[in-house]
């Protein structure tokens, strides 16, 4: 460090008057550097001095406390110094050192010193009685100020080493200026209200200091003449100078607007949720978990809004990838007429506004669509269609529904249990963590993954009546988060069986074997939908109470299945627009296959369907994924222009919220975090299934 | 050989023959000959029906002739396909081609027909033609045009001083950059004289067509862009044979020298259209009067010109902060990564239209004390800083993606680390990513739209309500929407047009597809 410092100087020494016009070129950035950081420092110091004034003056009359503004001491330095400590602590940048070698205190002294100076303003300064007019805005800036010039200087290790001093390799002029930075820091700071001149110059005096030592650190810092590391190191600390004073306005103004005089502005900032727990006042389309306005708090509210966004996500995603692989598929197709129609497609969805796009589709259903009383109906009355929304003839009983597709799941294991052989080299597991990966591997080959899949079963069977209660009522939090860990944690066992390769099936593709499977496999399925379909349908039923008065016509309550305009309009919108990005991803991912896999399909003689669903497909899955990850997050973020069409998710309640309550600040926190944990939800289970897409290496 | 072509196309449209009645070929060949003139003959029922039912319906008989010309020729080429798959029984031997014929076939005329019905048959452009002004450039503006002094269109008195001026040198600017820019491509000039002349015809007649009904003096904005387009063409010649000329690395430092100047030509947008109190006062004290005084306020822009000025901001602010923290990411220093990557992660975790609000409702709080910020100039921040976090994203990628051995040599030379950083990864890393920086730039424009949401007066928010707010055109709601839908696909397409040339242009597509880079 010494070595430096020596070169530095004698570098300047060495350079002669500047005489080319790149020096003159510098000399004028410099000047004007120095003129803009005076401005910019004094203004955003002043700012800070005022609001650390009208926070730390205690005006107590009576026991009350007279400025709305004030804040403890404590909490100052607690957020203040600390702001502070942290910067200087990343700049300082010892933190591996300290990790590393706990015990080689030498190397991270620097940090020590400063976390030990912020721990000592704890017991000090309140000891110390500064006024709150000119030494308070003094201590904490000038403190930014003297820790910046410190970092600057690159010394604190060695002023604070003994042996340093003994071997007398301390720079003595580089030691001078910190320690006399600290202690006239301190000593201006004890004595300020004494000297009149600095009292009223004490914003001006740092930010004439916060000028000299950039300006001059940078002219230095601009000959290179130290070491790179320590080079980076000071870079870092002259932008922590120079980035000081506006960093700490942001924290003071914040910190200030959360005790500001006018009652507005502290509502606004203060993050505290307890309004959340009272009645909601306005009213929402919500389905199927139904809330009342002023009953119902505003967490109920904030959930129902949750489903309802999540629900448009979810069929947009699916919707969503089924239009665009076809589209993108088709777009490779040997069909001319085709092909050229899917690029047509994705052209013009790619290129359209999403907002436009909703409106126009929303404005578009609105204007095509019948009125209501038309009593415009499909196939004698299974499907009333109207711009209010469309009704269609569902199941009557979703009990038998769900008891078929479990009863086809059930179909489905018994099958596979029929065509799995043993594996060439099984696996077991018996650590305790592998307890907890295959807990049913004592039971053998032939049973573990059967169970491994009725568990499967029976978590899913759980997991959703567990979610019905949670989707259609206010209760069931707790309840449905266990069906969800249970279901996660059946399909991760699941998982690690299949991956120690247990699972392995022998497929009978032998001409009667295929049809065995498929005779199967119909009857199945036409016995299941028999007995779905034995419970009844419920048509949508037309009523008309009075034939007199207008506008009396509705649907009955709990028939058919409805779906309201604005949430049929955001799904087209969403699904039309994502498609068409989706399309490009599956065309690339297809293209960039080998062409020697389509060849090989060929002469396999496969079928065009067969090619791109037994080889195709699955090989361009793998680089898909990730890109589809991106996709689905975007459906899930754009699924909060649902406010263009007037459909109240998350985001349009949310802000209706913010206008009647005035929280602006923890609303806007709630939504940032619920979006987030849903593409963090979204993106957790795409890497599960891109690490199951690509867990065998090509 | 005709023939054979048309056999060619038939089969690959509907799907190879398989019927036993067309192994021969002079069979199948009168066969084909008969589906299509059954076809034909289909269609033309239908054009005289249509054209027929247009013009009861009231469309002009050019338009109801394009109309059932368009619908009948789709409703030929799709009988034809169901026509010949059927008598040749395709399906049996190629269903997947066949069915995607015909069900492509059937969509494509149900498509034309309905939408060419609405284009040209039902709809009521005169909406946005009769205010094409106002979604231009905003209410203030147009009244400008109409109520200054010396206007005839005044109804009382003319109140308003004309401010039109200072689009004027922008817009010079613009044509100047664009001509410029094209010129340094080395492409056909012949292209560009096309194009471009088009796209100056077609800005003079939205300018000055139907002078009568115009509510204002169409010759001098019709003077002014003819002006222009000469600008354009003049530095479009120019840049174009010095390049000719020039050694590559000229006609380089020239490309730079354009880009300078889109970064000027954004910034004196913003001095220009209302000059900040610094800038009144330098220009004073320089003389310079058309600066002294204050413009338009950013609360009275409006129509397509603030979409642009907003999605500039997003390129030209977004890059300059996306290169920031694009840096800062890669840094070692916790001092510049930490914060670096919890700004772009935070920006990234919620939707635009979340830091639309923010901007509108917490940024004041936050800027107040020392930047007296307007809606629009806060909407020039937010989506700068947005842009910025995902071009900071692509940059990334591209800087990971610099070969080690750039950065040794730049050190071996004797570079700084900011010089290294300038001048050696930031080139590299731009060169690769530009098409995907090119990708979030259509993002970002197709993201302006988003602006009617906090009611900032931007051509959607305009044309939309148009039909409520112009009496003579009340509930025309679908024709501006399309109109806005056409206005910002027509921007997008083209810069996605770009991106792809770029592509080629920099060698980043390999044979085959997939991304070399």
């Amino acid at each position: 460090m010494g070595d430096a410092l020596d070169g530095r100087t004698s570098t300047l020494l060495a350079k002669k008057l500047p005489r080319t016009k790149a020096d003159f070129y510098n000399a004028a950035s410099l000047i004007l550097l120095s003129a803009f950081l005076w401005v910019y420092t004094n203004k955003f110091l002043g700012m800070n001095a005022e609001y650390i004034e009208a926070m730390s003056r205690d005006i107590t009359l009576n026991d009350t406390q007279m400025n709305p503004s004030f804040m403890e001491l404590s909490t100052l330095i607690m957020v203040i110094g600390g702001v502070n400590l942290i910067l200087f602590l990343l700049v300082q940048n010892e933190f591996s050192k300290a990790f590393n070698e706990p015990t080689g205190v030498k190397a991270y002294s620097a940090s020590l010193f400063a976390i030990t100076m912020f721990l000592l303003a704890f017991p000090v300064v309140p000891a110390l009685e500064l006024s709150p007019g000119t030494q308070m805005p003094f201590l904490f800036l000038g403190a930014g100020v003297v820790s910046g010039i410190l970092l600057l200087q690159n010394n604190l290790a060695q002023i604070l080493d003994p042996e340093a001093w003994r071997n007398k390799e301390v720079d003595m002029v580089g030691a001078g200026i910190s320690v006399g930075a600290i202690v006239g820091f301190l000593g201006i700071t004890m004595n300020l209200s004494m000297i009149p001149i600095l009292a009223q110059n004490s914003i001006a005096l740092l930010s004439a200091a916060i000028v000299v030592a950039v300006v001059a650190w940078s002219s230095i810092l601009s000959s290179e003449s130290a070491k790179p590391s320590i080079q980076a190191h000071r870079t870092t600390a002259l932008a922590f100078l120079g980035l000081f004073p506006i960093i700490t306005y942001f924290v003071l103004r914040v910190m200030y607007l959360q005790h500001h005089p006018d009652p507005v502005m502290t509502n606004r900032w203060l993050v505290d949720l307890d309004f959340m727990e009272l009645g909601n006042t306005f009213r929402i389309n919500s389905w199927p978990f139904e809330v009342e306005p002023t009953l119902d708090s505003r967490w109920l509210f904030y959930k129902a809004a949750i489903i309802n966004s999540a629900r448009a996500t979810l069929l947009s995603i699916v919707l969503c990838t089924i239009l665009g692989i076809i589209v993108g598929v088709t777009r490779l197709s040997s069909n001319k007429l085709a092909s050229t129609m899917a690029t047509v497609y994705v052209e013009v969805f790619r290129n359209l506004p999403l907002a436009v796009l909703l409106f126009l589709v929303a404005t578009q259903m609105g204007h095509q669509l019948p009125r209501f009383h038309d009593e415009a109906n499909l196939f004698d009355g299974a499907i009333y269609y109207s711009n209010q929304g469309t009704w269609f003839t569902t199941v009557a009983s979703y009990q038998a529904l769900f008891a078929a597709i479990v009863g086809l799941a059930l179909l489905r294991t018994a099958m596979r249990f029929r065509e799995r052989v043993e594996p060439r080299s099984p696996e077991s597991a018996f650590t305790p963590l592998g307890r907890i990966r295959r807990p049913f591997s004592p039971l053998g080959w032939k049973l573990e993954p059967v169970v491994c899949e009725l568990f499967v079963i029976a978590s899913g069977i759980y997991f959703v009546y567990v979610l019905h209660p949670f989707v259609s009522t206010p209760g069931g939090g707790t309840e449905a988060g266990l069906g969800l860990i249970l279901l996660v944690y059946s399909m991760y066992v699941f998982t690690c069986m299949d991956d120690d390769g247990m699972n392995i099936l022998e497929i009978d593709d032998s001409e009667e074997g295929l049809r065995m499977k498929f005779t199967i496999w119909v009857s199945a399925i036409a016995i299941a939908a028999g007995l779905v379909l034995s419970q009844g349908l419920s048509k949508p039923e037309y009523i008309k109470p009075n034939l007199l008065a207008k506008g009396t016509w509705d649907i009955a309550e709990g028939t058919g299945f409805e779906i309201t305009p604005a949430f049929a309009a955001l799904i087209i919108g969403l699904t039309l627009f994502t498609a068409s990005t989706v399309a490009e991803i599956v065309r690339g991912s297809i293209q960039s296959l080998p062409r020697g896999q389509v060849e090989a399909a060929i002469s396999l003689s496969l079928s065009p369907f067969q090619r791109l669903r037994l080889v195709i497909l699955p090989q361009a899955l793998r680089s898909m994924v990730p890109l589809l990850n991106n996709q689905y997050m975007n459906v899930w973020k754009n699924s909060s222009l649902a406010v263009v069409v007037a459909y109240s998710d998350i985001f349009y309640v949310v802000v209706i919220m913010m206008n009647n309550v005035g929280k602006l600040i923890p609303l806007f926190l709630l939504l940032l975090v619920t979006y987030q944990a849903g593409s963090l939800m979204i993106s957790a289970v795409m890497n599960w299934y891109n690490a199951r897409v690509t867990s065998v290496k090509i | 050989m005709m023939a054979d072509r048309f056999l060619d196309f038939e089969q690959s449209v509907a799907g190879r023959p398989w019927a036993p009645w067309t192994k021969d070929s002079s069979t199948s060949m009168y066969l084909s000959f008969a589906c299509m003139a059954t076809a034909i003959a289909i269609g033309a029922g239908e054009f005289l029906d249509l054209e027929q039912q247009a013009t009861h319906e009231g469309a002009s008989s050019a338009y109801a002739a394009i109309w059932a010309a368009s619908s009948a020729l789709a409703l030929a080429l799709a009988s034809w396909v169901t026509i010949t798959a059927i008598a040749k029984l395709t399906p049996m031997k190629d269903a997947g081609t066949a069915v995607l014929g015909i069900v492509t076939a059937w969509i494509v005329f149900v498509t034309v027909k309905g939408f060419g019905h609405f284009v040209l048959v039902e709809a009521e452009w005169e909406v946005v033609w009769a205010n094409r002004v106002l979604v231009l450039i905003g209410q203030q503006m147009t009244e400008f045009m109409t109520q200054s002094p010396g206007s005839e269109f005044c109804i009382a008195e003319c109140y308003a001083t004309n401010q039109n001026w200072r689009f004027w040198p922008i817009i010079y600017l613009v044509f100047i950059m664009i001509g410029g820019a094209y010129g340094t491509t080395g492409d056909n000039p012949l292209k560009f004289v096309l194009g471009f002349g088009l796209a100056s015809a077609f800005l003079v007649w939205v300018a000055s067509a139907q002078p009568d009904v115009a509510n204002y003096h169409i010759e001098g904005p019709q003077s002014r862009l003819l002006f222009a387009t000469a600008l354009g063409y003049t530095t479009f010649g120019a840049s174009h044979y010095y390049c000719s000329i020039s050694e590559e690395y000229k006609a380089n430092r020239l490309r730079g020298y354009i880009a300078l100047l889109a970064v000027f030509t954004f910034f004196f947008t913003i001095v220009i259209m209302d000059p900040p109190v610094a800038v009144q006062k330098v220009a004073g004290a320089l003389g310079i009067e058309a600066l002294e005084t204050g413009g338009i306020k950013a609360s009275q822009w409006g129509g397509l010109f603030v979409n642009l000025l907003i999605a500039a901001a997003g390129c030209v602010l977004g890059f300059g902060i996306g290169i920031v923290l694009a840096f800062g990411r890669q840094s070692e220093l916790p001092f510049f990564k930490v914060p670096s990557v919890a700004v772009i992660e935070l920006v990234r975790s919620g939707p635009l239209i979340c830091w639309l609000y923010a901007a509108v409702f917490l940024m004041p709080d936050l800027i107040d004390p020392f930047y007296d910020a307007e809606d629009i100039m806060r909407m020039l921040i937010i989506f700068g800083l947005f842009g910025g976090c995902y071009i900071a994203e692509v940059l990334r990628g591209g800087l990971q993606a610099v070969d080690s051995g750039q950065k040794e040599a730049a050190i071996a030379l004797g570079l700084s680390p900011f010089q290294t950083k300038m001048r050696v990864e930031l080139p590299n890393a731009i060169r690769t990513t530009l098409p995907s920086i090119v990708s979030v730039f259509i993002g970002l424009w197709k993201d302006t739209t988003l602006l009617f949401i906090i009611n900032i007066l931007d051509f959607f928010k305009l044309a939309k309500d148009l039909p409520n707010t112009d009496l003579r055109f009340l509930g025309d709601f679908l024709e501006p929407l399309y109109v806005t839908a056409f206005v910002f696909w027509i921007f997008a397409f083209y810069l996605s047009r770009v991106s792809m040339k770029i592509e080629k242009g920099l060698g980043l597509v390999r044979e085959g597809g997939g991304e070399a880079a």
